[in-house]
């Protein structure tokens, strides 16, 4: 295509463009170009989500309509097909998605420091009303099947904790908490493995993206064992095997 | 949680709730230093509870449970939509499958300073049964989209604040300030999916008189709802 269609158009011209694409009025030439424009103006593209956050309202009063039954596991089993594959971490790690990665970090951890003061203040509490409450710690609790796992994550030959991983094997999900800056060195980024035991290869479990939590591939983890983060090229271990310096590692235990 | 504390041994949950879960974590060697670690029980909760932000930034990282949670809370009123645009129960449930696939791979981009996040959900829903409807040659109808009486401000259910996409009452409000045609040509269009030309037809005025009455209303909308 020679030139941007916007470049001929006044300010006002791009606002109704934006309006009347977010509307559904244009024919599809019309609308196949301004689909281009959103793809690649960031400003066109918040002109037009204002104006479909604007418009919205007007569904406020559609009627609900049920969808079959058969609806949902149709849907379910494309979710697995190829083209529905969600983008990597390395695909989205363009700035808008960094930008809305940070953002979304930000407000999990004000959500959290919220329950978190919450339950804090419960315990405490309780912990004043009724001290003999508090089981002895480092009581013995290996019964029953363990599903969540701590593990505290610090570099080799070092006690000082970097990182804390709180793994539940229910939900399959890793959660991260940084105990201070954890600095991500030029272009690399930082990669979260698993090892069975010692005689096990390591198995990469994903690339760490700020802090938060981190879905864990289905029969990636067994009841034990140790996590271990290391430095490696942007994208992740070329090898499938880490490659870069190992800079966190920390044993998984049980909670009860 | 406590600064940086030595690798350690025991823990001990001291307290948990509905929220969630206080574990201490102290050190055999070092019993003074103790470290509270908050695990939140976010799955514990039903979905139904966790809001649709947070559902779609749990299906951006690959939770299909979240996506079905999306699905259970918002495809009745997407399929309502949807069926608005193509008339067609059989292609409107295509599209719901569609917008599904859409919301599933491009949750990562969802920006909640952007919007809220039914509107997302919204405008995906609107775009696949647009797509389907553009391909389609159809005859324009008169029907009861150009009446907007139906549009009122009355209270919203339980359901509807659920889903709730921003103020409608000031925006049926701001609908009511407009010239009948200018109005009509916004809400066919909205909730009809039809084109100028479409609405040319259908209202039997020129072109160039649809396009600027639809112009018109939307800039006097604009003027109204930021006033």
């Amino acid at each position: 295509m020679s030139g941007d269609p916007l470049d001929n158009m006044s300010p006002e011209d791009h606002e109704f463009l934006a309006a009347e694409y977010a509307l559904g009025v244009l024919d599809a030439d019309q609308m196949k170009l301004a689909a281009g424009v959103m793809d690649r103006d960031p400003d066109f593209a918040a002109l037009v989500w204002d104006w479909s956050n604007r418009l919205a309202p007007l569904s406020h009063h559609v009627a609900w309509l049920e969808p079959d039954p058969s609806l949902w596991p149709k849907i379910q089993a494309r979710l697995a097909s190829p083209e529905a594959a969600q983008p990597t971490e390395s695909a989205t790690s363009d700035i808008g998605a960094e930008i809305i990665q940070l953002r979304r970090a930000v407000r999990t951890w004000r959500a959290a420091a919220i329950a978190i003061t919450a339950i804090a203040a419960s315990a405490a509490l309780l912990l004043f009303a009724n001290p003999a409450w508090l089981p002895p710690l480092g009581q013995d609790r290996a019964d029953a099947a363990q599903d969540h796992f701590v593990a505290l994550l610090a570099p080799p030959g070092s006690e000082e904790a970097g990182w804390v991983a709180m793994v539940d094997l229910e939900t399959r999900q890793i959660m991260l908490v940084p105990y201070g800056v954890f600095e991500t060195p030029g272009e690399q980024v930082h990669e979260l493995w698993y090892i069975q035991d010692s005689d096990s290869a390591p198995r990469s479990l994903g690339l760490i993206a700020g802090s938060g939590q981190l879905p864990v591939p289905a029969a990636a983890l067994e009841r034990g064992g140790t996590l271990a983060v290391s430095l490696e090229p942007r994208g992740g271990s070329p090898t499938g095997l880490p490659t870069g310096p190992v800079v966190l590692l920390g044993d998984l235990t049980p909670i009860p | 949680m406590t600064s940086a504390c030595p690798h350690t041994t025991d823990k001990t949950v001291i307290g948990n709730d509905r929220l969630g879960t206080v574990i201490a974590v102290t050190i055999a060697s070092r019993p003074s230093c103790l470290i509270v670690v908050a695990q939140l029980n976010t799955d514990k909760c039903r979905m139904s509870d966790i809001s649709l932000e947070t559902l779609i930034a749990r299906t951006a990282a690959g939770d299909q449970q979240a996506l079905r949670a999306i699905y259970q809370q918002t495809s009745g009123k997407l399929l309502g939509i949807i069926t608005g645009i193509l008339m067609d129960r059989a292609q409107a449930e295509e599209a719901l499958q569609e917008t599904f696939l859409t919301a599933w791979r491009n949750a990562s981009r969802f920006d909640p300073d952007r919007g809220h996040p039914m509107a997302w959900l919204i405008t995906i829903a609107r775009s696949r049964a647009i797509d389907s409807v553009r391909k389609t040659k159809r005859s324009p109808q008169i029907d009861d989209a150009a009446d907007t009486s139906t549009f009122q401000s009355d209270a919203p259910t339980p359901e509807d604040i659920a889903i709730q996409t921003g103020d409608a009452a000031q925006l049926a409000r701001c609908l009511d300030e407009l010239r009948t045609e200018q109005r009509n040509c916004i809400t066919l269009a909205y909730w009809r999916g039809y084109t100028h030309s479409e609405l040319a037809e259908l209202l039997n005025h020129p072109l160039g008189t649809i396009k600027s009455w639809t112009r018109r209303g939307l800039s006097s909308l604009k003027d109204c709802l930021t006033r």
